[in-house]
């Protein structure tokens, strides 16, 4: 049996090779891999706890089965998080038309969970703040604060230019940052 | 209120080492001097390390277990089509063999009859001298069966086996 340490090491394209090759179980190394950025960048899109999980499955899926399509000119974790923002995108338009409630004012981000320790409650304002803004932007922001990802790969994911993704990024903190500031200072006058 | 923005601009700009290093150089020399500045620095600083800290959110536990279960089960299956096909294609094999095998052929070809007229250069005919007759029949026979054989093994392995490897796990 393979130890944690083992297969951390282990590049993406040598993953990739083995379960193309047939150990599909490899791939599971993959999604622990990528599972908590995959289901933030789905959660900051369609801004729904489960339908997030459900974007973040059918991503592991589509990319599962396109894997010997993956032509690896960019990165897989590129190429991951686009299938991801198509995917949520999909879902975000289909909860709209679904829903006559705005979907800002009904975020709820822990719906499951009764005690909350104080990083669940920083997740939260996080979270909130992120809700404020358009799926593009949303996406934009949580891609450059994630991976700390280059503007490049942010634009190969999100189809952008470089310098509408700069605009876009720009307004997007400043909003974030006003948002996230209001909702701090809320929380400690609540205190 | 546009001055506070153009000073956000700059105080993000600075935080993300996008300016020159004339422009940061004049920046750092404002901020030792406007402590208004250096206020609102350190506050959007924070904010940024704030969310570096706190942006990532993780699934339910069983995420990655739930999700091989299901890929597991999503294995690509041949359409009934093609194991028809394929079914067809072994089955015309193995008769063909059996057939050719023992068939004798009795057809005769009705040529015209054509004087060759024989040729002055005499090639000199080599007597192979085989000892052994070659068991032609019982070698293609042989072949014949390996193919089919070999064909049911890759029949088994490439799409059987992982077929019902895959129902196991859904079931």
């Amino acid at each position: 049996m393979r130890s944690q340490s083992n297969v951390n090491h282990l590049s993406d394209d040598v993953i990739i090779d083995q379960v193309i090759n047939g150990h599909t179980s490899s791939y599971a190394i993959l999604i622990e891999r990528y599972k908590s950025y995959v289901y933030t960048v789905a959660l900051n899109i369609v801004k729904l706890e489960e339908e997030a999980e459900e974007v973040a499955q059918d991503s592991f899926i589509k990319v599962f089965k396109n894997l010997k399509k993956f032509n690896r000119e960019s990165k897989f974790s590129t190429w991951l998080y686009r299938i991801t923002f198509n995917t949520a995108l999909t879902a975000r338009k289909r909860i709209t038309k679904q829903t006559t409630e705005t979907l800002n004012d009904s975020i709820n981000p822990f719906t499951n969970q009764t005690d909350q320790t104080e990083q669940d409650d920083q997740k939260k304002f996080i979270a909130l703040a992120m809700s404020r803004l358009v799926e593009q932007d949303a996406m934009a922001l949580t891609l450059f604060y994630l991976e700390e990802l280059s503007l490049d790969e942010i634009c190969k994911i999100t189809d952008l230019s470089l310098s509408n993704l700069k605009v876009r990024l720009h307004r997007a903190r400043k909003r974030f940052a006003k948002e996230l500031q209001l909702l701090l200072r809320k929380e400690a006058v609540n205190l | 209120m546009e001055k506070e923005e153009d000073q956000d601009d700059l105080i993000w700009r600075y935080l993300d080492d996008d300016l020159t290093e004339f422009d940061k150089t004049r920046f750092e020399s404002q901020i030792e001097q406007n402590t208004d500045l250096k206020t609102r620095l350190d506050e959007l600083n924070r904010l940024n390390d704030y969310t570096k800290k706190n942006i990532l959110r993780s699934p339910v536990s069983d995420f990655t277990e739930h999700l091989m279960l299901h890929i597991q089960g999503v294995r690509i299956v041949p359409k009934r089509s093609h194991w028809v096909l394929l079914a067809g294609l072994l089955v015309t094999l193995f008769i063909s063999g059996l057939y050719l095998s023992e068939y004798s052929s009795n057809i005769t070809l009705e040529l015209n009859k054509i004087d060759i007229p024989e040729s002055p250069i005499k090639i000199p005919s080599v007597d192979l001298k085989l000892n052994e007759k070659l068991p032609l029949d019982q070698i293609s026979k042989g072949l014949l069966y390996t193919l089919s054989i070999l064909s049911l093994l890759f029949f088994d392995r490439a799409i059987l086996r992982p077929y019902f490897k895959g129902r196991k796990a859904t079931n």
